[in-house]
């Protein structure tokens, strides 16, 4: 969304009432660092920024070119779910079963790489069958209108079932991966250095322009911030909100694929799972995005990504004790929660968006 | 006939048993499993048992043709029918604390293969999520099914005394497997305490480390399957000074698990070794090993459980050891002493048995990871993943 | 319909009486929720050029009525006309293509967008490829609406959240306005304006029937503001048309006074029940 600016006044008809052209004048004297904070993302950006040069002065081997490389998996992975997350949040909804679609699809992929379908269609099929739970997750939420989370809880529950039972509820090597690494195949599709990151810059690139720039992700804004009135208006709502639960799903897919491909294996125990969900919503929180939907950003979301990220890489390499892990990163998460809001308030209170 | 050459022909009667079934993952570390489980020093117990099941029938069995010509339930069992007389099929409930937990799949697996050759079924129950209060539930379930024995994982010291002793008071014989609290009221334990398995690891980290820095990782403090790993290895550590140890969190995932360790290694490049009490941890310090090239400057690392790319790191002499606590056995054995018991009308079944546990090394982890070519001789060659 | 005859409600319009250059006809309408009766039998013309006001109490089925003719839901009985065809949009979408465009009472802002983006809502205007929205030509023609208009909203930029609600509802009027329409339904177009405001709106209905391109239908409180701004005025009670007739031909006394009636004998048939 574009940074506020004044008018300097409409030619001929009224002229501006004193008041905006008080707004006008300071435009000149706002310095770079408040325009940032007056940004949607402003203000996380300035916490992770924060918090990056904490651990940089504070740590060694944080700052370090292997050190930065190491934080990618920790971040990247859950950039690229949150931002499909925030299409769903900002349409009021939430989908809890990014978990479980992340936990199936290497599987699938498997399936169909044991049935001699090649390696990259096999991918992207199950890429699309992940993306049907996407639909009908969207089905039951849009058309039947049942509540999502229930929704998309009874989903998460029926892929993790579906899972075991498919896998046996055994292991498996994740196919197109080697011992050794190096084919072309597993380093484009997460385990090259900066495969993850790439995929994560290109897709909150793309997410963030059809979210700021496309009539989609206006209506996105619109069903979530005014149900009735986007229908009054004209928009399907049910349409959209279709669309971004399927988002949601391909996204989760991917990932699943991208993470299999980067250890190797594919593991189907589910008991740790929602974490994942818990993380991704996380980040589009911390990012800016709404709960209550109508509000949300997709570059924020990465941001807060990198933000959590950031927190457990560096904790890791502080040589936190195990026990203490959750413990810094809950705080850690409030500090930055709070200083949004108080930074929120700034800017409302500066009259901008 | 000695006991090893009498358990290969168990195993290869049921492996026999599978060739129609499809090679999958899971039927080739069904297959492994059950092979390491019933040779070796195994071989003895499950031998003896088995033989009383009819188990040495190539004159007795119902075919009369001899050899590897077993059936499914019917042959297994009227062989035993033969030893022990009619009786009817048994259904027996395996409760465990994290149901889900691919641990404990070969357990499913000898469990299965238990009932398979005795005639019998079981249920595999309780909580995904060490959940106690579930297990308990399980427990309790099974004695108003009126199970004919149950067998459970003590996970907790105080709240399956009185599930148990309310089981054996209507009859129902308990055994416990994996884990164990001896002041329940179980006829008897099946299995190797995991702290005691973590005091053999420590003592195998101090042959390979005697000085210097290493890091101990677990995925998930305070779980009750790998925790107590961690502490008996620890209780060992602890005597010897000149190893600086780190306890490290890795995450519940495998991914997660990957880009942790990464991180530790490469901000501790001082460090003499990496050791883990998690399959997923296990795995992914190999992988950190062998992608930073840290097996070359000297490092060691070992682990628990046998992921098939573990194994593969341990051939390739990137990781020193894995151990393997032999899951198979905690389901094989239950099943078999339950079934013991009711059909000797509780004259004998019950032993408890210290399952041990394998280290398995570059020179005895071989047979593991070329099982495609060797053990599967029946089958059709294994499907190529491109 | 016999009672309400003996009741003395003689000008209930049971059937239409259209005239020639109708552009819209409703025909023996009904509307139900659930065991709540919105409409019962509507009879409704709206010639050519023609300023409609809509009467009637809250509850009485106005907004259902407006409703049912933008296309946002459908009648469950009787049959819509628009220009001589039958009409039978299935989304609001639909109405709009075929020339119907309506302002909803509840004005259909969404208030974390900007104004132009409010006054382009399913209207925007896209690149050939790609289809982005061109930010800039949108500001640029909303800039000039709301000039045109003689809107006072300084910046176009804000979400419309921030501004009052007689802003509100004027970027709500003028994008209907602006998008040329056939037919306006305009459901409480002044209900949070204060009197200049309101004024200019009436104003500028004014201005566009002069033009004379353009039917409107208005629902209105105001007496006096329908007298002023309307040609013929409809009065819905009970889910039907009870009143038609031009502005010219009734006052606000006629209008008060029908209404209060109306009311009188309603209390009358209940307290006689509960006795």
């Amino acid at each position: 969304m574009s940074v506020a600016s004044t008018d300097t006044g409409p030619a001929g008809t009224t002229p501006p009432a004193p008041g905006p052209a008080k707004a006008a004048a300071p435009k000149a004297s706002i310095n770079p660092f408040k325009r940032l904070l007056l940004m949607k993302e402003g203000s996380i950006v300035v916490v992770t920024v924060a918090t990056l040069i904490y651990f940089a002065i504070t740590t060694p081997h944080f700052f370090s070119s292997q050190g930065l490389q190491n934080l990618l998996p920790f971040f990247a992975p859950f950039a690229i779910i949150a931002a499909g997350e925030v299409f769903v949040m900002i349409n009021g909804e939430i989908d809890l079963s990014v978990g479980g679609t992340y936990l199936i699809c290497p599987f699938i992929f498997n399936e169909f790489t044991s049935a001699h379908i090649p390696l990259i269609p096999a991918m992207i099929l199950a890429i699309l069958v992940c993306t049907l739970v996407g639909a009908i997750n969207g089905f039951f939420v849009a058309y039947i209108g049942i509540n999502s989370f229930v929704t998309t809880l009874g989903t998460l529950f029926s892929l993790f079932g579906i899972t075991l039972v498919m896998s046996h509820d055994t292991q498996i090597q994740t196919p197109g991966t080697s011992l050794f690494g190096g084919g072309t195949f597993e380093s484009v599709f997460g385990n090259g250095t900066y495969s993850e990151l790439f995929w994560a810059i290109g897709i909150v690139i793309v997410l963030q322009l059809a979210l700021s720039f496309t009539k989609w992700g206006i209506y996105t804004v619109a069903v979530g911030g005014n149900r009735l009135g986007a229908k009054e208006a004209g928009i399907n709502e049910k349409r959209n909100m279709m669309r971004n639960f399927m988002l949601c799903a391909l996204l989760a897919a991917f990932v699943g694929i991208l993470e299999a491909v980067r250890s190797g294996s594919a593991t189907p125990d589910p008991a740790q799972s929602s974490e994942l969900m818990f993380q991704v919503v996380a980040a589009a929180v911390i990012g800016g995005t709404l709960l209550v939907g109508g509000f949300g950003t997709v570059v924020g979301a990465m941001i807060g990504a990198l933000f959590l990220g950031i927190i457990q890489d560096g904790l890791v390499l502080k040589g936190v004790n195990a026990n203490y892990l959750y413990l810094y990163q809950g705080l850690a998460i409030l500090l930055a929660m709070t200083i949004n809001i108080y930074i929120a308030r700034v800017r409302v209170g500066a009259g901008r968006g | 006939m000695s006991d090893e050459d009498f358990m290969g022909d168990i195993v290869e009667r049921l492996e026999w048993d599978e060739r129609k079934e499809e090679d999958t993952p899971l039927k080739r570390m069904k297959q492994v499993t059950r092979r390491t489980a019933l040779t070796g020093g195994a071989a003895g117990i499950a031998a003896m048992a088995l033989q009383a099941c009819g188990g040495s029938s190539h004159k007795t069995a119902n075919t009369g043709t001899g050899t590897a010509t077993a059936s499914s339930g019917g042959g297994g069992g009227s062989a035993a029918a033969a030893i022990f007389g009619p009786s009817p099929k048994y259904h027996f409930v395996m409760v465990n604390h994290v149901t889900t937990n691919p641990f404990f799949t070969p357990t499913q697996s000898g469990a299965a293969d238990a009932c398979k050759l005795l005639g019998c079924s079981y249920q595999w129950t309780g909580s995904a999520t060490s959940n106690v209060g579930q297990m308990v539930t399980s427990i309790n379930n099974a004695v108003a099914a009126k199970a004919d024995g149950i067998a459970v994982a003590l996970i907790s010291k105080t709240s399956f005394n009185q599930p148990v002793a309310k089981a054996m008071n209507a009859g129902i014989p308990v055994v416990s497997y994996n884990s164990d609290v001896p002041t329940v009221d179980r006829l008897s334990y099946i299995g190797q305490d995991l702290f005691q398995s973590g005091v053999e690891m420590g003592k195998k980290v101090i042959g390979l480390v005697p000085s210097g820095e290493i890091a101990l990782f677990i995925a998930t403090p305070g779980s009750l399957n790998i925790q107590p790993r961690i502490d008996g290895a620890i209780s060992v550590l602890k005597s010897h000074p000149s190893i600086k140890y780190h306890v490290v969190a890795t995450g519940a995932q495998t991914p997660q698990e990957l880009s942790t360790i990464n991180s530790w290694a490469s901000s501790h490049s001082s460090a003499k070794g990496m050791f883990a009490v998690d399959a997923g941890s296990t795995q992914s310090l190999g992988q950190v090993l062998l992608k930073q090239g840290l097996y070359k400057k000297g490092w060691k690392g070992g682990g628990y459980d046998l992921t098939p790319i573990t194994q593969k790191l341990i051939a390739h002499g990137i990781m020193e050891f894995t151990i393997d606590q032999q899951p198979y056995l905690q389901g094989f054995l239950p099943i078999l002493q339950l079934y013991m018991y009711k059909v000797t009308q509780k004259l004998t079944g019950p032993a408890t048995t210290d399952t041990g546990l394998k280290f398995l090394t570059k020179s005895t982890v071989g047979p593991y990871v070329s099982t495609k070519s060797k053990y599967e001789g029946t089958s059709t060659g294994p499907v190529t993943k491109a | 319909m016999a009672d309400e005859v003996a009741r003395g409600k003689t000008h209930i319009v049971e059937t239409l009486t259209p005239a020639d250059d109708d552009v819209l006809r409703v025909e023996g309408v009904s509307k139900r929720f659930g065991p709540t009766v919105a409409l019962r039998n509507i009879n409704i013309h709206l010639r050519k050029g023609e300023v409609l006001g809509l009467l009637g109490d809250n509850g009485a089925g106005k907004s259902t009525l407006i409703k049912i003719l933008a296309g946002f839901q459908p009648p469950d009985k009787g049959s819509l006309w628009l220009k001589g065809e039958e009409y039978k949009p299935r989304t609001v979408d639909e109405a709009r293509s075929l020339g119907v465009d309506c302002v909803f009472q509840d004005l259909a802002l969404v208030n974390e967008l900007t104004v132009y983006q409010n006054m382009f809502l399913k209207r925007e205007l896209t690149t050939k490829p790609f289809g982005f929205v061109r930010n800039r030509e949108m500001r640029k023609r909303t800039r000039a609406a709301l000039d045109e208009i003689g809107i006072n909203i300084p910046t176009i930029d804000v979400p419309v959240a921030r501004l009052s609600g007689g802003q509100r509802q004027a970027i709500a009027v003028a994008r209907t306005i602006s998008s040329h329409s056939d037919i306006i339904l305009l459901d409480e177009p002044l209900a949070a304006m204060g009197a200049k405001e309101g004024a200019m709106i009436l104003d500028l209905i004014a201005r566009l029937k002069e033009e004379g391109n353009v039917s409107i239908i208005m629902i209105l409180h105001n007496y006096v503001h329908v007298l002023q701004a309307c040609d013929r005025v409809n009065l819905i009670q009970e889910g039907v048309i009870s009143l038609d007739k031009p502005t010219a031909e009734t006052s606000v006394e006629e209008l008060t006074d029908i209404v209060v009636e109306e009311y009188r004998r309603a209390r009358q048939e209940a307290q006689a029940e509960a006795a």
